[in-house]
């Protein structure tokens, strides 16, 4: 692989032995810090409050001023977790008994409950929350009988409260003791699921694509909160590159954004499902 | 010896898991002092086994610290998912409160301090949420028995020894720790930082 040297400088791989042991220091043991905009292209709807009746919500949050919608970073890392496990074809583990022995409970932690072995997980994404206000918007649908020539059965009717085509996210992804595999395996994972969709029925819907601005090798001290909270006068790209020029945390020469989309490239091709 | 007065808004969800029963997970309001030293110091034990939980909690830093105490807290219960077995594991579907992004607490440290800043961003709580340091004040202090402060901190000790002080208010009481509120009595040790007494130990 023709890579930066920034990501030269990270071993090539973990084995799972190398991950046991006493308390690290995220700061000698290194970070990694992603960040880009995940942006919606199909609605979405991400269950996360109980509505009454046949309502279904997204959940919302009251964050940097406004109301936004709030998408939950476990309902992406379970996607990515699903899709390593299929596409890499990980025997003996599964997401109700993950092994605590794989490359995919390497980087994204397991608790095994018959075991009782648990591995933190190195991956650690922040919640996603929107760029645009939330707007409760409540769309009435309607559910048809499988067998629509029974004269007994009835469209049922439910309502739902969608996340829009379009809406966007800061993605802030942080990846503890990594590797090049680490964060190949990532980028993979994101990839594949930004394609299945997230959230409730994503046979349809809840399609994804991220934007990635930026990566250093160090952990930036970049805010989600100050991000969404100047993004009415400067968007989050325009932020991202200034932030690019003075990290705060990272060493100087150790921040990627230029030609980051070929290096997420080329790291999502050296996977081989 | 070098003390801190910090808050910080949370930038993603997380909890300190309160009760766990019939598939309800609830969150206490405070984070523990060991939450507090493991984000400021950036240390993260990446391996634990279930004896672990019932060690007791022995501080492993070079430096001492309150549980991170509400200031402006929101929780709300969401509905969660996990699986697809519904047999397997622990919580795999069911109600769970979180800790909402955007809350904001404060904790005092003291002893060997790291580097703490306004605009510092540090991991804590269950899946270690992002959090950002909104407010830094350091100070150099020295304890002593009669410097007053119009409010004091919260402070973590464990439950066996509550009563040893003559009286408190509990916050949270678990089987590993108790955060309690305990007046600053004549004679008690304290120090004070940004106009926040922190009692020392008994």
């Amino acid at each position: 692989m023709n890579l930066p040297n920034i990501l030269q400088q990270l071993p090539e791989k973990w084995v799972i032995t190398d991950l046991r042991g006493t308390r690290i220091n995220l700061m000698r043991e290194g970070v990694v810090t992603l960040v880009g905009v995940k942006k919606l292209e199909s609605e979405a709807l991400f269950v996360s409050v109980e509505g009454g009746s046949a309502l279904r919500e997204t959940a919302k949050v009251d964050f940097a001023g406004r109301e936004r919608y709030w998408w939950i970073a476990r309902k992406v890392n379970g996607v990515i977790r699903r899709v390593l496990l299929s596409q890499l074809n990980i025997p003996n583990c599964t997401v109700d008994e993950p092994c605590v022995q794989c490359e995919v409970c390497a980087l994204l932690g397991g608790l095994n409950t018959n075991t009782n072995e648990s591995l933190f997980s190195r991956t650690k994404l922040q919640d996603l929350i929107s760029v645009q206000e939330y707007v409760y918007d409540e769309k009435f649908r309607v559910r048809l009988p499988d067998d629509p020539t029974d004269p007994n059965a009835n469209p049922v009717p439910f309502q739902e409260v969608i996340v829009p085509p379009g809406t966007e996210f800061p993605f802030i992804v942080r990846i503890i003791k990594p590797s090049r595999r680490d964060l190949a395996l990532f980028l993979f994972g994101n990839q594949i699921a930004d394609g299945l969709g997230y959230g409730n029925y994503s046979k349809l819907r809840g399609d994804a694509t991220t934007h990635w601005l930026l990566l250093a090798n160090g952990f930036l001290h970049i805010s989600a909160h100050d991000l969404l909270e100047r993004a009415d006068e400067q968007p989050i790209e325009a932020q991202v590159a200034k932030i690019a020029k003075s990290p705060v945390g990272v060493p100087p020469g150790q921040v990627l954004t230029e030609d980051l989309a070929m290096v997420v490239t080329e790291l999502v091709g050296s996977i081989k499902p | 010896m070098q003390a801190a007065y910090v808050e910080f808004r949370l930038e993603s969800s997380t909890m300190n898991t309160r009760e766990f029963y019939a598939s309800r997970q609830g969150t206490h309001k405070y984070l523990t002092k060991e939450a507090v030293a493991c984000a400021i110091t950036y240390s993260e034990a990446l391996q634990r086994s279930k004896k672990d939980e019932w060690a007791p909690l022995v501080s492993e830093f070079d430096l001492d610290c309150t549980p991170a105490m509400p200031v402006d807290v929101r929780t709300l219960k969401t509905v969660y998912k996990a699986g697809d077995d519904p047999n397997a594991g622990l919580l795999r579907y069911g109600q769970q409160e979180l800790l909402l992004p955007g809350s904001v607490f404060r904790f005092a440290a003291w002893g060997d301090l790291p580097l703490l800043w306004e605009g510092q961003i540090f991991l804590i709580g269950k899946k270690r949420a992002a959090a950002r340091v909104t407010r830094c004040v350091l100070a150099d202090v020295e304890p002593d028995t009669t410097t007053l402060a119009e409010q004091v901190m919260p402070i973590q000790v464990p439950p066996l020894t509550v009563t040893q002080y003559g009286a408190f208010v509990p916050l949270v009481l678990t089987a590993r720790y108790a955060i309690v509120q305990v007046p600053l009595q004549p004679g008690r040790p304290r120090l004070v930082v940004n106009g926040w007494a922190v009692p020392l130990g008994v």
